[in-house]
């Protein structure tokens, strides 16, 4: 069950291109400015400690009172503290930002919202986590050989980013398809 | 269309509208809930102003656009279930979105109303973006309208047979609406390219 669950999320149904999770950021990888390894380890900390905490709430308060469907609120505010006591730690002692909302917070939604268990919600965290990590070198090698100097992002680099993120999809799905089966292609 | 407001359309596409499955009835809907969310967020921004709580600005503005998403599916579980299951995760990529996040947490002096316009134009011109690439995409690769019907079902309008459709059915796919989404954005900057040029030769002459 936990290699389905990786392959699913990492190959099949990735949560990058698929699910969306996280488009927009691997759209500028390589022309933000590098971020320090604390806003990553920062990032990690975060992701896991909201997705246990928010799967452990949502399934044993919201579920037995009946209120699942306002998990997304509850999670909002189980994030919210523990990203702000974080962040306040990682000022105190390095003197640096690590502030980061969109990406962990749709990486902790998905993980409740898809599993079935605590072990498949942190799981599904180190998927999204793996995905974008793997995907890191794909989008660099792909910036370096369209823009290969300067780092101006034009929308030319972003009409052919998107063709280079359909060709990562299809690569990715390709083989799940019956090719020589009449039909197939028409 | 300014260079900022092109990129934030760009991530806002890549954020939302990919993931989207390729029916106008679901784009329809997502539509809708953003141009509910910039309404209410733009609200409790002006509010904030107003009651000068400008430190829980972000936390109360991000609570709202969650608090207002959930309503809006708990609306729609109960007139068209059917959109809601389908949906699933999509729905909760609104309220995160760059361009939604974009302009409401930006700071304005300007009036409240003034404000409130400015978004929502901004909000509508996106809206009507997205509505045609949904619309495109159902038409091109399905073949069919599909729009809210009778008895919580989607109504689905048949315009061309699947056997017309040939390679136009790859729209409907992810690759499909990354494709689509690429010739949009080189047939933007080739007019633009067009009216540079036509401004450079204006230029020179005088």
């Amino acid at each position: 069950m936990i290699l389905d669950t990786f392959i699913y999320y990492v190959l099949f149904a990735s949560s990058v291109l698929v699910y969306g999770v996280g488009m927009n950021r691997i759209a500028n990888v390589g022309f933000e400015k590098n971020n320090s390894l604390f806003f990553y380890i920062k990032m990690i900390i975060n992701v896991f400690a909201c997705s246990v905490l928010g799967w452990l709430v949502t399934n044993y308060v919201l579920l037995p009172i009946g209120i699942i469907e306002l998990f997304p609120l509850v999670v909002f505010l189980i994030f919210i503290s523990i990203s702000s006591f974080i962040e306040a730690i990682v000022r105190i002692t390095t003197n640096t930002t690590a502030a980061e909302f969109v990406l962990s917070f749709l990486i902790v939604l998905l993980s409740i919202l898809e599993s079935t268990s605590l072990i498949n919600t942190i799981l599904i965290c180190f998927c999204c986590l793996i995905e974008m990590l793997l995907l890191v070198p794909f989008i660099i090698a792909f910036k370096n050989r369209v823009i290969p100097n300067g780092k101006n992002i034009s929308e030319r680099y972003y009409g052919l980013f998107f063709i280079f993120l359909a060709v990562l999809v299809l690569v990715l799905t390709v083989w799940d398809v019956v090719w020589i089966k009449p039909g197939a292609l028409l | 269309m300014k260079q900022k407001t092109v990129y934030l359309y760009i991530a806002a596409y890549l954020t939302l509208l990919i993931p989207t499955p390729g029916r106008f009835v679901y784009g329809f809907t997502l539509m809708l809930e953003m141009l509910l969310l910039m309404l209410a967020g733009t609200g409790v921004n002006i509010l904030i102003d107003r009651l000068k709580l400008k430190d829980l600005k972000t936390v109360m503005i991000l609570f709202t656009v969650l608090a207002v998403t959930l309503i809006f599916r708990q609306i729609y579980v109960v007139l068209y279930p059917e959109i809601m299951l389908t949906l699933g995760f999509i729905i909760y990529l609104v309220p995160v979105s760059v361009f939604l996040l974009g302009y409401l947490f930006q700071e304005s002096e300007e009036k409240p109303l003034k404000l409130l316009q400015y978004n929502m134009v901004r909000a509508f011109n996106f809206a009507l973006c997205g509505l045609f690439f949904c619309l495109i995409r159902d038409i091109a690769g399905y073949g069919t309208f599909t729009f809210y019907g009778k008895k919580h079902q989607i109504m689905e309008k048949v315009i061309f047979s699947g056997d017309k459709l040939g390679l136009f059915s790859f729209l409907s796919t992810i690759p499909g609406a990354l494709v689509l989404c690429s010739v949009i954005i080189f047939f933007h900057l080739s007019i633009k390219t067009k009216f540079s040029i036509i401004e450079n030769a204006e230029g020179a002459k005088e």
